[in-house]
Formats: C-alpha cells, structure tokens, sequence
C-alpha cells in the first residue's frame, strides 16, 4: 500500500468514527451529559498527548504541565474577552474563527513560557528536572492566582475570584476535529527527521550529539511543542467551562495528565487515547467518592507496574492500516516505520 | 595539509594534567593506532578532538580549520565522528533508524514539511533518498536483513558494528573508533580487523583507533602513537614501537 493510501484509510476510519458519534448523538444515545463528559476526555487527550512528547518521546521528566495549560487557559480566555468588549456574541459566526485565533494565540504563548523555562531547566535530567518543572508549574499558578489588574476595562486575571465573562463554547464537534488535528500533527512530527532527532536524545543524549543531532536545539523544540499543545488544551478548558478557577491548575493536575501518559504507555499516542478515555470515564463513577480518586488511580498505577510496566500499549501505535493488514492476511513486516501496530 | 592536526594541545581537570603537550598529525586515508597503559588519557584525547570537552590550552585544526569552541554536533557536521567505549546505540529504535539519525544534518526539510506533507515536497525525496542510503550502508556490512529489529536485539559483535556503520552515516572524513575490539572474542576481532580494512577500502576515511588488543593494533595501523600519563611517549611504525624501550617500560615498569 502506498502512503498516501495509508493516509487516506486512516482518515476514512476517523471520518466513519465521527459519523457513528453524530448517529449516536442524533438517536439521543449520547445525551448532554455524556458529550460533555466526552469534550474533557478530549481535553485530556491532548494534554496527555503533548506531555507525552515531551516525557515518552523526548524522555523528559515534566511535571508542571497544568502550569502551561493556565497559561494557555487565561491567553485564549483573554483574546475572547476583547472580542466580547468589542461587541461580539457567541450567536455570530465569527467567533469559531475568533477562538480558532484565540487557540493558537494561547498555544503560541504557552509555548513561549516553554522556551523561557525549558532553557534553563533542559540541562537537568531526571528527577531534578521534574523537580524544577513542578516548581515552575506552582510559580505559573501562584503568580496567576496573585495577579489582578485592570486591562481595557476589565480585571485580569481576575485572581482568587476566577476569570470569567468571555466569549467562547466548546461543542464535541470541535473538541473532536481539534483531537484529531493535535494528535496528526504530533505523529507527523515524531515520524520525521524531528521526531527521529527526539527520540535519539531520549535514547541516548551523548550518542545523538556524537552523530551530528543538535541535542540541545531539539530538547527545547520538544518542549516548547509539548507546552504549545498544552496550551491548546487548556484554552479549550477554558472554553467549555465557561470559567477559569486558577485553583484546578494545580501539582495534582499535572500529575493527573502524566498517569495518563504512563498508564497509556510512553510512547504511545493511540495509548494515550485508551487511557484518557478510560481514566475519563472511571472518573465519572469516582464522583460520589471524590477524595478516594487519586488512592484509586495510585492503586491501578501500582497494578499496571506489576502487569505491564510499560503502559497499556507501551511504545507500539495502533493503527488501523495495520489492523486491516492483519485481517487480510499479509502479515505486515514492520517494513516501514510508519507501520508499527498493536501486537 | 594534513586532515588532523593538534597543536600543544591539552586539558587539566584541577591540578591534574590529563593531556599534556600533545601534538599529532593524520593525513587522508591514514590509519592510526593510538595506544597506551589504562588512564594515559586516551579517551581523554578523544573527548577532547570531538569537542565533549574543552581543551585548555592548544588547538585542533580539522581540515586546517580550528574546531575549538565548536559543540559535538557540529564537529560531526566538520567531518569527525566517533564511536563508543561502551556501546551507545540507540537501543529501542531499529538498526535502520539508527542509521537514519546519522543522517539528520544531511537533511534539510523544515517542520512545516514533515507536518504537511504533500506530493512532491521535500520530506519525501529526502526520506526516500536516506532509506536508500541507510539500507545500502547497511548491506555493506551484510546487516540489511537485521534492518527492522531493535538495536538491542543484536549480538554483541553486530552491536559494534552497528555503531561503527552508524558513524559512518555521517560522512566523516576522520573516524574514531574508541576500542572497538572490547569485549569480543578472537572470531568477532577477527572479523572487525576485516571490517576495519574494509573501511579503509571502500570510503574515503581516515581512522584514528584506540585498541589494547595488540594483535589488532599490530595487524592493521599503518602508524602508532604512544602515550603514558597524558604525554606522547613514541611514534612511528607498528614494529618500531614493538622494540621502543620507553614503551615497554610504561606498559611492564622499568
């Protein structure tokens, strides 16, 4: 099969995927409830896929993840309050093309504020990266929660009180498009030249500089891709809630979206998928017993470490041009590297 | 011009002089050993020629162009590549990726590219033309049916040459092979002496090697050189230094 078939099959699937959702949505099945549930899992798709970019792919401890989410949350969120100021209603048309530049506004911030902390902190490995990562993470909430200034007419950031009034919704059409885009960008990058120089630093730093891959360069490239998506993510929360309360981006929040990755396996954006979905729909019975939630997602943690310490996929993709091989019969060959699937 | 040259050159971690004073020159196509006692500095030299470490006195001319100052990447952009005492592959990706990220500063496509990649663009000629690349270095070293199997599944023996095929997807004009013999049994030896050879023949590369196998060093160098607490101690042709007093004595005492 060539590649552009490979693409195309893919996307046939996704586009089929979409209009069973539709169907479903149509017949009542999904009701409100349930597609809200599904636009925070797709949330949490994307925040958990663009972590896993910087610590599957690249290798990275990164812990302060929440802490580029609020940023992105309060730039998107910010970008619709000037356009509610200036007289625009969520009922005009032109506010999906407002929040799609309000997206990317906050992406490009977030990704910013990756750059600045990635620079310094990039030269530490391990633990004591995730160490300076987390404290840069509470640095981002704390200095949000405190800030409080009168700008154009209103108050950002609005401090302890939240930040809300601003245009902007979140519908699963979106969040679904938006899923797909995140995820297709990030494949496509990690299955290039980029993605090949990542996962060589992950592999091995020394190595990789010793054959002419500028470590550097790419450690902060990963990570300031990986603070883009996460900033994508976070404007999208702030879109559907409606409201930014600073005190959801917290250390327990990074955390949440890195047992996401883990559970899913590092590595691995379709893993990262499974496990969103699952943790999200756990999540929902969990809510009668709110404070046993994160002793039951240490305890699937510490079961996943003794069954498949890799994660649910581990570094395999699935991918549906594999699976349709299989079925076929011709035993792919892993032959090109696009081609990896579950076993 | 010699490809290769040091001047004086040297580092001190401290009050320590780990190299000291040491002044070689490597022509095309030349293959040199460079031995020694344990801790004379070898790798020391080697981290020091391909920019891990920062000489503190002297210079490097590569090429008759100074490479002092320069990060390892681009040092192997210059044309010097190395390999491993201990073998640093990259384990969980597959011999023809590994192959393929030597390749990276060969390539030129951006990352608007490889995100939209449409008929015709760069990002494919490039690929196309790397994986043709890679899998033919690999058949020249009869590894192209391992090409989609984890590195960390090869043998020890393939392990090394792996990592040498690797360096040499760079394109170096110097390539330095730090002990490569390690670990390998006299069959194994016997077939990288071929390899090396090989090398020699069918690229246009000079070869700095460290080895203590002395089978090795004797059987392939063309040319030796010496060394014992960081300063050159002999030079000159395998047989030479087989009967040079002052070696013999830094390897049994005097």
């Amino acid at each position: 099969m060539k590649k552009w078939q490979e693409y195309s099959v893919t996307f046939g699937g996704i586009v089929l995927l979409f209009i069973l959702f539709e169907v479903l949505m149509a017949q009542g099945i999904i009701n409100n409830y349930v597609s809200g549930v599904l636009v925070l899992i797709g949330i949490n798709i994307i925040a958990a896929a663009s972590l896993n970019l910087a610590t599957g792919y690249l290798g990275q401890l990164a812990l302060g993840h929440a802490g580029f989410m609020a940023i992105g949350a309060y730039s998107a969120a910010f970008v619709m309050k000037v356009a509610k100021i200036n007289g625009f209603q969520n009922s005009d048309g032109i506010v999906v093309g407002l929040m799609i530049v309000a997206l990317i506004f906050a992406g490009v911030m977030a990704a910013i504020f990756g750059i600045l902390i990635g620079i310094p902190a990039l030269r530490l490995r391990g633990d004591y990266l995730g160490i300076v990562t987390l404290g840069f993470g509470e640095i981002i909430r704390i200095a949000i929660f405190n800030l409080d200034f009168k700008v154009m007419g209103f108050q950002f950031t609005g401090g302890a009180r939240g930040f809300r009034g601003y245009l902007g919704y979140m519908s699963f059409e979106m969040i679904f498009w938006l899923v797909i885009i995140v995820l297709a960008i990030l494949y496509l990058i990690i299955r290039s030249r980029h993605g090949r120089a990542i996962l060589s630093i992950r592999e091995d730093e020394i190595a990789a500089e010793a054959v002419g891959v500028p470590t550097t360069f790419y450690k902060i490239f990963g990570f300031a891709t990986s603070a883009f998506f996460a900033g994508i993510a976070g404007g999208c929360l702030a879109f559907y809630q409606k409201m930014i309360d600073p005190k959801k981006f917290t250390f327990m929040y990074s955390v949440e979206i890195f047992i996401i990755v883990v559970l899913g396996g590092m590595g691995s954006l379709t893993g990262t998928i499974v496990a969103a979905i699952i943790l999200g729909i756990l999540n929902e019975f969990l809510h009668v017993i709110d404070q046993w939630r994160l002793v039951i997602y240490s305890a699937l943690l510490i079961i996943m470490m003794i069954f498949r310490p890799e994660g649910l996929l581990g570094s395999k993709e699935f991918s549906l041009v594999g699976l349709i091989k299989k079925v076929m019969g011709k035993k792919s060959s892993s032959k090109s590297s696009d081609a990896q699937e579950v076993k | 011009m010699a490809l290769l040259e040091t001047k004086n050159l040297g580092i001190s971690f401290g009050g320590l002089k780990a190299v000291d004073e040491f002044e070689i020159s490597i022509d095309n196509h030349e293959l040199v050993g460079l031995i020694g006692p344990n801790g004379a500095g070898k790798t020391t030299i080697f981290n020091l020629l391909t920019g891990v470490y920062q000489p503190t006195q002297g210079d490097v001319l590569l090429g008759g162009e100074s490479i002092i100052g320069l990060t390892p990447n681009q040092i192997v952009k210059k044309g010097l590549t190395r390999t491993f005492q201990n073998i640093r592959l990259f384990k969980t990706l597959t011999v023809l990726d590994n192959v393929k990220i030597a390749f990276h500063h060969k390539m030129t496509y951006g990352v608007s590219n490889s995100i939209l990649r449409f008929p015709g663009t760069k990002y494919w000629k490039e690929e196309k033309q790397i994986e043709e690349k890679a899998l033919e270095l690999l058949a020249l070293f009869n590894m192209e049916h391992q090409a989609y199997q984890l590195a960390q599944n090869l043998p020890y023996g393939e392990q090394r040459k792996l990592e040498i095929a690797r360096a040499l997807a760079a394109e170096p004009k110097l390539l330095l092979l730090d002990e490569p013999a390690a670990g390998m049994n006299p069959q194994e030896t016997h077939e990288l002496m071929e390899n090396i050879h090989f090398i020699r023949n069918n690229f246009d590369v000079s070869i700095l090697l460290i080895e203590h196998d002395m089978k090795l060093v004797m059987g392939i160098c063309e040319r030796l050189i010496v060394i014992d607490y960081g300063m050159i101690i002999a030079q000159g042709l395998p047989e030479e230094i087989r009967a040079n007093k002052k070696v013999i004595g830094a390897y049994l005492g005097n």
